[in-house]
């Protein structure tokens, strides 16, 4: 019947029109980030009978949706947020093996000037420019290593500020998606089929940008309201109530700041390992790379200042006095207290918390490992908290607390602790910030050695008597110069017992059978230290003598000049010695700590290129079914406008049929 | 597969930039002609190049202290050579003044020369090197070494030190030889002991004036442990007698300055080694019945010393009072001793000519070390240029063709056409 083609036709043109807008707002959306490309679902009205036979009544657009994969979707969200960490840590890794490769450099270039200085004052060593040119050197040195760390702080600092502003975006995205989540859920209708595409099209967009800072996960019920988790799976939205994530300050270290999911009324902690995306990525940088960056140049300082001073006090000045430090010391001021970290929980209920210090005793044994220290109530226990360890240090008062091999003592101070107290230990704090050159007299310098041993030209066999260790260079003198002029040591193997060596240490002056200072023996291949005061000689070899009355002899004697420069010989010497780590010289530690960044930082970009390529492919393969394509839709356009000019014609003829059947009534 | 317009846009601008990176990338390694710029671009050999640079550093920072040691141990060596120049003059002065026909204006014109002579040495002795430090001096390199009083006496007063300089990781060499080694400790050429005057209180009726005084040759301890085991007391006296009368010295006693018989009374025959307490001494001559002398220990003589001895053996000569043989065993010992002065300055200089050799070596075994040191550092961290640059002309290409496909396939649109 006409009329029914005229329904039909007007229904053909409305479907028509439905598909070409939808088309329309596809082309105009080709740019839009994260849309998804919509089509219309054409679906043919039901027939009508008329005598015996169905005949149809046209059509309609049943649905218009998104065409969407959620399994696509949910693979390019997962690549998404490993390839925003995997790119984050690289960058960061990147920028720290620049920082460590080119301030490296400059430190190792550093440290040679000042030993090619020591070198230079062991020739001359009454030469005061010499002297002053090395504590120069010996200021280069700390500007650089501060330099150094202070990027390091600085790096640490603009993470943090970044953790403020990335909260504050989530806080905010939280609440965008909360308000989309209450427009879907309030335009939801149990007669509705059509769902408001380009609001869910902006949710996701939100969801990506979110999803590239931190981990997300989604859980949508029947209404369309969608649950946000983020990280570890703590809910950021809540259907139609946002929470806001928020930094709060590190405890027991204020400057390890950490994130937090507040709802108004409490805090939940976010566990930093399982954030994911950008976050994660600066979290795990800040807390593993960079700061066992930053341990490692506090120890080279620790390194440095400690062996160059202990090297210093060894020997004597041109003003005949000890050597005085020429890097702070690195026990003094505020740096002992600085090394133990009190958590805050410490100070409940406790009037007068206990405060503690930490002494360096041995810097070879430091390395760059935490430690907590917890009192149980009766005992202090000291837990590594890189390896794991955990060993007992004893009872309230019974300090100072160390355990062999540690390289440092744990001491109270003052106040006293509670049970269940913890103190984060870190034996490195702050210092490559506190060093300091103390030393600006150039005539303080220590070149001379104190005292010297000559041997007798009248020995007859292989042995040596050696000073192995000076505590104190003017007792030392003094020891062997009261009575003038020397010691005297001598040492005969004992016809009796073949293979025992007999020594004897005595004042020049006041020779046996004066009572000697020092006497005693020992075996074939040993050795005999002799404790002197300030300092201690070692007596070795085959010294057998030609009897009792035919000794080996050994003078010890002053030796201190202008023209000594044997202490600045053994300081120069450091450099080769194996002060870190107990197996690494000042430059090997620069070089590992460097490559070891460096590896990392190669590692991560081909990691890196993994995640990026993998992340590529899935948004591939997600737009390959949700991307508009601007060649499709304009086949599309011009299939709809046939398909509307066709359906025009029918609405024409269907009113020819009209004029026609009203024109053969007239 | 479908590829919308967006994912084709933004494929296509990631992998120009991507290549536009790399390519970047090339240029700072072009310019600086190192594969390695940071620990980054070579991971696991990082370790090694930073290992090789600390060497070549330290091979660097042991070529300043060789020059520097070279320079110290020229400079001892031209002075030493100074002084044995010194030494041959005084032994030929010396030599000269014994002539019987010299009058006294000869001699004294002679004692000038030696004094001037020794004066000469004093010079050598306290010389200083280019910083204005004393040369010999040990540490003390402040202060003057050696000074002389008006009776030509010369004392020490630097120290025994040497002085070393590290030529590489494991050696110290020595850049001075102290004075009083040089100078003044000269091996005693008689022995560890000096001798006195040869007096004697009852000499014979008619001595032989052809015949000289006894000698002392050699004085020395060659058993130590039985020498400080018998715990003489020094000086040690000799005492010659005649038992039989027959005018020959036959028996010897020697005493220590306790009044303490410390050998003898023995049968003595002149031209036997006299050996006791760990001691010998052997004689030159046939001493007289009565006959006495004393020996005082000395290891060391000073070379001052034996200029002075020759000075005053001169003098005494003008003066003509002493005795005229004892004269003559004084000239033999001076003479000895001026000899063992030469020869103790000749082997010192050997030595600073071995160290002079020791450092010569330790520098070509650094040159050495360091061509190979130079050669394994650019196989890890230099550019091959070659590979470089044609890898640079490669991603350029790839560049340039992404970049023309680009506008190729962007250019094909079906809105073209409709």
């Amino acid at each position: 019947m006409s009329v029914s083609l005229y329904q039909t036709g007007v229904s053909g043109l409305l479907a028509a029109q439905q598909h070409l807008a939808t088309t329309g707002h596809n082309i105009s959306n080709v740019n839009t980030d994260g849309y998804t490309v919509q089509r219309g679902e054409q679906t043919t009205s039901l027939g009508n009978s008329s005598s015996g036979n169905y005949i149809g009544t046209g059509t309609y657009i049943s649905d218009i949706s998104r065409v969407f994969n959620s399994f696509t979707y949910k693979e390019q969200v997962v690549t998404a947020n490993n390839a925003s960490y995997s790119e984050r840590l690289s960058s960061q890794l990147n920028e720290l093996d620049q920082t460590m490769s080119t301030y490296g450099s400059q430190v190792q270039s550093s440290l040679e000037d000042f030993y090619r200085s020591l070198h230079s004052i062991s020739d001359k060593p009454e030469d005061i420019s010499l002297r002053k040119m090395a504590l120069d050197q010996a200021k280069t040195i700390t500007n650089d290593i501060k330099n150094l760390q202070e990027r390091m702080t600085g790096t640490q600092k603009s993470i943090n500020n970044e953790f403020v502003q990335m909260a504050d975006r989530i806080s905010t995205l939280s609440v965008d998606i909360s308000k989309i989540n209450s427009q879907i859920s309030s335009s939801y209708s149990a007669n509705n089929v059509g769902q408001n595409n380009d609001l869910l099209d902006h949710r996701e967009r939100l969801l990506s940008e979110l999803n590239d800072l931190v981990k997300v996960d989604t859980v949508t019920d029947k209404f369309g309201v969608m649950t946000v988790m983020i990280g570890d799976g703590k809910t950021l939205v809540a259907g139609i109530t946002p929470l806001s994530m928020i930094v709060t300050s590190g405890d027991p270290d204020p400057t390890q700041n950490q994130l937090s999911i507040s709802n108004g009324k409490g805090v939940l902690s976010l566990e930093g390992s399982r954030l994911g995306g950008q976050l994660g990525a600066l979290m795990e940088f800040r807390d593993t790379h960079l700061k066992r960056a930053s341990s490692e140049i506090d120890l080279l300082a620790l390194g440095i200042s400690k062996t160059i001073n202990q090297s210093q006090s060894e020997g004597l000045d041109l003003n005949e006095l000890q050597g005085a430090d020429i890097f702070s010391d690195i026990n003094s001021g505020a740096l002992p207290v600085e090394r133990v970290l009190a958590h805050s929980a410490n100070n409940i209920g406790n009037p007068t918390p206990l405060i503690a210090q930490v002494t360096i005793t041995d810097v070879s044994q430091l390395s760059t490992d935490e430690y907590e220290v917890m009192f149980d109530g009766a005992n202090y226990h000291l837990n590594n908290l890189t390896t794991g360890s955990s060993n007992n240090l004893g009872g309230i008062g019974t300090g100072p607390f160390t355990l062999p091999g540690l390289g440092f003592q744990f001491e109270e101070n003052s106040g006293t602790p509670q049970a269940d107290d913890r103190f984060l230990v870190r034996p490195l704090q702050n210092s490559a910030e506190r060093m300091n050159i103390e030393l600006t007299d150039p005539q303080s310098i220590a070149a001379s050695s104190p005292v010297e041993v000559t041997a007798n030209e009248n020995n007859v066999s292989s042995g040596s008597v050696t000073i192995s260790k000076i505590t104190d260079p003017i007792a030392a003198r003094t020891q062997v110069t009261t009575p003038f002029p020397s010691l005297t040591v001598d040492v005969y193997e004992d016809s009796g017992t073949p293979g025992t060596f007999q020594f004897r240490v005595f004042d020049t002056s006041s020779p046996p059978p004066a009572a000697p200072l020092a006497s005693g023996s020992y075996l074939t291949g040993g050795t005999a230290t002799v404790v002197l005061s300030g300092f201690e000689i070692e007596i070795t070899g085959k010294l057998s003598g030609l009897g009792t009355n035919a000794r080996e002899q050994f003078v010890i004697g002053d030796a201190f000049g202008a023209g000594n420069g044997n202490n600045m010989l053994d300081m120069a010497a450091t450099q080769n010695t194996s002060v870190l780590n107990n197996k690494q010289t000042f430059s090997q530690f620069i070089t590992s700590s460097v490559s070891v960044v460096g590896s990392e930082a190669a590692s991560q970009e081909s990691q890196l290129k993994t995640d990026a390529a993998m992340a590529n492919q899935a948004i591939s393969r997600h737009q390959a079914i949700s991307g508009v394509n601007l060649d499709e839709e304009a086949a599309n356009m011009l299939k709809y406008q046939k398909a509307y000019q066709g359906a025009a014609k029918v609405i024409s003829i269907a009113n020819t049929l009209f004029d026609t059947i009203l024109s053969s009534l007239r | 597969m479908r590829i919308s317009t967006s994912q084709f846009y933004q494929v296509s601008a990631n992998s120009m930039s991507k290549m536009q990176s790399d390519l970047q990338d090339q240029v700072k390694y072009l310019s600086a002609g190192k594969q390695v710029l940071t620990a980054k671009d070579a991971p696991i050999q990082n370790a090694s190049l930073g290992g090789i640079k600390a060497e070549l550093r330290s091979i660097e920072r042991f070529e300043t202290n060789i020059i520097q040691a070279v320079n110290h141990n020229n400079r001892q060596e031209v002075s030493l050579s100074n002084a044995q120049d010194i030494l041959i003059q005084v032994q030929e002065i010396f030599i000269q003044a014994n002539n019987g026909a010299y009058d006294d204006e000869n001699l004294k014109s002679l004692s000038a020369q030696l004094k001037s002579n020794l004066d000469q040495l004093m010079d050598i002795a306290n010389t200083k090197n280019e910083t204005g430090e004393y040369v010999f001096s040990g540490f003390q390199v402040d202060k003057r070494p050696f000074s002389i009083a008006p009776d030509n006496i010369v004392t020490y007063s630097g120290d025994n030190r040497e002085a070393e300089l590290q030529i590489s990781a494991n050696i110290r060499v020595t850049k001075n030889t102290p004075g009083d080694d040089l100078f003044m400790n000269i091996d005693n050429s008689v022995g560890d002991f000096f001798p006195t005057a040869i007096t004697n209180l009852t000499p014979p009726a008619d001595p032989d004036p052809e015949e000289p005084y006894i000698y002392v040759e050699t004085a020395k301890i060659v058993d130590r442990q039985a020498y400080n085991a018998a715990a003489m007391t020094p000086n040690l006296t000799f005492d010659f007698a005649d038992t039989n009368a027959d005018g020959v010295a036959d028996q010897l006693t020697v005493t220590d300055g306790a009044a303490v018989v410390s050998h003898g009374p023995v049968p003595f025959t002149a031209g036997q080694t006299i050996a006791f307490n760990g001691m010998e001494v052997e004689l030159d001559g046939n001493p007289l019945p009565g006959d006495t002398f004393s020996l005082v220990p000395q290891e060391k003589v000073s070379v001052f010393d034996t200029i002075k001895s020759s000075i005053d053996w001169i003098d005494s000569t003008i003066k003509g009072t002493s005795d005229k043989k004892q004269l003559q065993v004084d000239y033999k010992h001076v003479l000895t001793q001026l000899d063992g002065a030469f020869g103790h300055i000749t082997s010192k200089r050997a030595e600073v000519g071995i160290t002079l050799n020791k450092i010569d070596v330790q520098r070509n075994v650094a040159q050495d070390l360091d061509v190979m040191l130079q050669s394994s550092r650019g196989k890890i961290e230099d550019l091959d240029f070659a590979s470089a640059v044609s890898l640079f002309e490669q991603q350029k290409m790839s560049l340039q063709a992404s970049q023309q496909t680009f506008t190729q396939i962007e250019g094909l649109s079906l809105f073209n056409y409709i």
